[in-house]
């Protein structure tokens, strides 16, 4: 019996552990195993296996039953999912549903989810714009947060690193505020997104840029994807569904399917981490303690460095639920600010139009992303009543007419069959930085427990003064630079959502110099427990404007490879 | 359209009584309306969907809606996709519009052209009247006395209308026009950010 538990024992035992197989939880999987690390990585929902369990992906649309509307009944039972702009017919399977893992908001937050191996990296949106120089330099310039215990410098190559291995389309654009990347060639902007480019470069002296958005797919360089069993995008626009081809960057694409040929991985699916198992007498954390999704047996896993990579907020709550003697507020927690500083993305700005130039050309076909246009305001100094600023998204299409109104019969018909070219629509949606607060905090629920007995988390998060300046300055500036275009029928629409809908929540488990004031140093470990790692969102000690997860990626590998030198 | 209850139900070898006039000779499978999650609707309610779905849409050279068997699609929309509420008022104005054109119809099933059909809707479309929601009729109204149809005007143009986007939504989404008339590529998606248009050729909402 003695010897089946030492044998037990050592088959839990791994070199690393990785807690979740998201985007940020793939890469460390991926640079473990392949520096020669036996690593496990734990995923609290089901497997899902490159293309074999992308259900939908091959539906046409006729396929799908309601035409991929979410039916009543499952938006009645989901009212917060059902509000996400990818919970539809076709992907619905892959998100969370609010029944399931209940939370508490104590204000409102609609926390989007995705519980399954690759996390949310399946139905991401793609978007990977790298951090500038003023982006970390931010909160010690403005005096909000922390300073960063990094700067642009420290990740540009990390920022190479994983570009080069998940396939970034773009354009070298040669703005210090956006810097460039190993590009493969850009996908390109419409003729309408081409001209309006033309019209804010002369209008704003060059100070604005309207570009195409840099994004994971893959868009050249064939050779060396293939690989990785990859080949190129087919600009199918379906990417939600999970994508046969391997055409944009997804853990169940790339890093896990990488990291499994080293043969050094260990995936282990319906793990649901409980906490951080913290050993008094090394003074470091042994493993991880994980109940069986399933059966909920309680399983331990042991190794010397562990990443904890669940998702933002998942992260958070994994650390605050890791009580011990030595951490009785939580693993790391000694300066009682794990938790607090949590911030998101603003967007509650939309902004449409019509422009009716260039009315003998048109687009088709289904482009996987759009044009972008990087934060103009307060880069090089402070120029307005509010701090920092926002990033854009961009679109121009031509848009197809069918009248229908008041028509049956044989007129209707006619109409259906022979559509007609409308005016070019365009629009912009705003991706506003919003300032970590003490206020804006994440706690746990100590009476309110899941299925798992784990507490629930509660969300406190909100918008600010500075967020609704910020997002009458969107309003302003843009129906300026659209007025400026000629583009007319003009309209802002504040979409007042809760936080949460731009699924860019960060922070509580924010990175700074000083270990009273944060909880990670500059190598993304605990200060106080220097063999647990954050590298997902909740290491963010500001948000910026650019979609986060490229830096999640480089942050994770360049961690990696400080733990692997820190054990040998 | 024929509206015309009797000629329907004649047509459908429905009975009084509501039983299938089938020759003992006949192995045509019986007939069963179609199964819904929440719905229950009739044989007679069904008929008359497609009837009206093929009136929005008629047949000709290229299929039209009922040829393609829309009414399906529209009776699952708004049996999965319609609020409680507007299900409500969406079957009351489909019973509604049966007993109005039974009453106002002089038109039978045989005699009704595609021209007479929309002219109907038409007319039905054009009446100005804001009936109160089903429910609440029901609720302060005698049920002895049931009002005459045209006191449901409200309900009957919204079963129409949206009966109509359901319509043109399954009919513009359909395996037939999406591969036939206006091809919906899934391999590969393709993008021309700025191509001339060339007059001639068709627009393709799904190209």
């Amino acid at each position: 019996m003695a010897n089946f538990n030492i044998d037990s024992v050592k088959q839990r035992t791994f070199d690393a552990i990785v807690i979740g197989s998201g985007i940020s939880g793939g890469w460390a999987a991926k640079e473990f195993t392949e520096k020669g690390l036996k690593t496990l990585v734990l995923e609290r929902g089901k497997d899902v296996k490159h293309v074999t369990d992308y259900p939908t992906t091959n539906n046409m649309p006729w396929e799908f039953k309601h035409r991929n509307q979410i039916p009543e009944a499952v938006k009645k039972e989901n009212p917060v999912i059902s509000k996400c702009y990818a919970f539809r017919e076709d992907a619905m399977h892959f998100f969370v549903k609010d029944k399931e893992h209940p939370y508490i908001q104590e204000k409102p937050f609609d926390w989007i989810r995705g519980y399954q191996t690759g996390g949310k990296s399946l139905m991401w949106a793609r978007h990977t714009q790298r951090w500038s120089e003023y982006d970390f330099e931010g909160p010690a310039r403005d005096g909000f947060a922390v300073d960063w215990p990094i700067r642009y410098k420290d990740l540009a190559p990390w920022y190479s690193h994983v570009e080069k291995f998940a396939g970034i389309s773009g354009n070298k654009d040669g703005l210090k505020e956006l810097p460039d990347g190993e590009f493969l060639s850009p996908m390109e902007m419409s003729c309408v997104e081409e001209y309006f480019k033309g019209i804010v470069a002369e209008r704003y002296k060059s100070q604005r840029h309207v570009i195409i958005a840099r994004c994971a797919h893959i868009t050249g360089n064939e050779e060396y994807y293939a690989q990785q069993g990859r080949v190129k995008c087919q600009s199918r626009n379906l990417c939600q569904r999970g994508c046969p081809f391997g055409g944009y960057f997804s853990s169940n694409s790339s890093t896990l399917p990488w990291a499994m040929k080293t043969g050094n991985l260990t995936l282990k699916n319906n793990a649901v981490v409980h906490s951080v198992i913290y050993d008094e007498e090394k003074q470091k954390a042994s493993g991880v303690l994980v109940i069986d999704a399933v059966t909920k047996e309680q399983i331990e896993y042991y190794a010397p460095v562990i990443f904890v990579n669940a998702a933002a907020f998942n992260t958070n709550l994994i650390l605050l639920n890791s009580k011990s003697n030595r951490f009785p507020q939580g693993l790391g927690n000694d300066n009682g600010l794990l938790g607090k500083y949590v911030a998101f993305h603003n967007y509650r700005g939309k902004i449409a139009a019509e422009y009716e130039g260039y009315m003998d050309k048109t687009t088709t076909g289904r482009r996987p992303t759009g044009s972008y246009i990087p934060r103009f305001r307060n880069v090089l100094k402070q120029e307005t009543d509010f701090l920092r600023g926002y990033a854009s998204g961009f679109g121009a299409t031509r848009m197809k007419d069918i009248e229908t109104k008041d028509l049956f019969g044989a007129e209707l018909k006619e109409n259906l069959l022979n559509p007609t070219y409308g005016p070019w629509r365009v629009s912009s949606h705003m991706m506003g930085e919003t300032i970590p607060k003490e206020a804006s905090r994440l706690s746990l629920d100590e009476s309110n427990t899941d299925e798992w007995g784990i507490p629930q988390l509660k969300v406190a998060i909100d918008y600010d003064e500075n967020d609704e300046k910020m997002l009458k300055d969107f309003f302003e500036q843009f129906t300026e630079m659209y007025t400026e275009a000629g583009f007319t029928n003009i309209k802002t629409r504040d979409t007042k959502q809760a936080p949460g809908l731009d699924i860019h929540e960060m922070g509580g488990v924010r990175m700074g110099k000083d270990p009273k004031t944060s909880l990670l140093d500059k190598w993304n470990r605990l200060h106080a427990c220097k063999n647990v790692y954050v590298t997902d969102g909740a290491c963010m000690t500001s948000t910026s404007t650019q979609n986060p997860s490229l830096t999640y990626m480089a942050l994770t590998a360049r961690a990696v490879d400080h733990a692997v030198k820190e054990l040998s | 359209m024929s509206m015309d209850r009797r000629t329907l139900l004649k047509q459908l070898g429905v009975m009084a009584s509501g039983a299938m006039l089938l020759p003992s000779c006949d192995f045509t499978p019986e007939k069963i309306p179609i199964a819904l999650n929440n719905l229950k609707v009739s044989l007679e309610q069904e008929a008359l969907l497609a009837e009206l779905v093929g009136a929005i849409i008629p047949t000709g050279e290229i299929p039209g809606a009922k040829d393609l068997e829309v009414q399906n699609f529209v009776w699952v929309m708004a049996d999965d996709c319609m609020e409680k509420e507007d299900q409500n008022i969406f079957i009351n104005g489909l019973n509604q519009f049966m007993r109005y054109v039974d009453k106002f119809s002089e038109i039978s099933l045989e005699e009704i052209t595609p021209e007479q059909q929309v002219k109907l809707l038409n007319e039905i479309m054009e009446i100005k009247s804001a009936n109160k929601p089903v429910a609440e009729l029901s609720a302060e109204d005698d049920p002895k006395e049931t009002p005459p149809p045209e006191a449901f005007i409200g309900d009957i143009q919204f079963f129409i209308n949206q009966a109509k986007n359901y319509t043109i939504r399954g009919y513009l989404q359909s395996e037939y026009v999406m591969r036939e008339l206006m091809p919906y590529s899934l391999v590969p998606g393709g993008y021309n950010y700025c191509e001339t248009i060339d007059p001639n050729k068709k627009v393709n909402i799904h190209g």
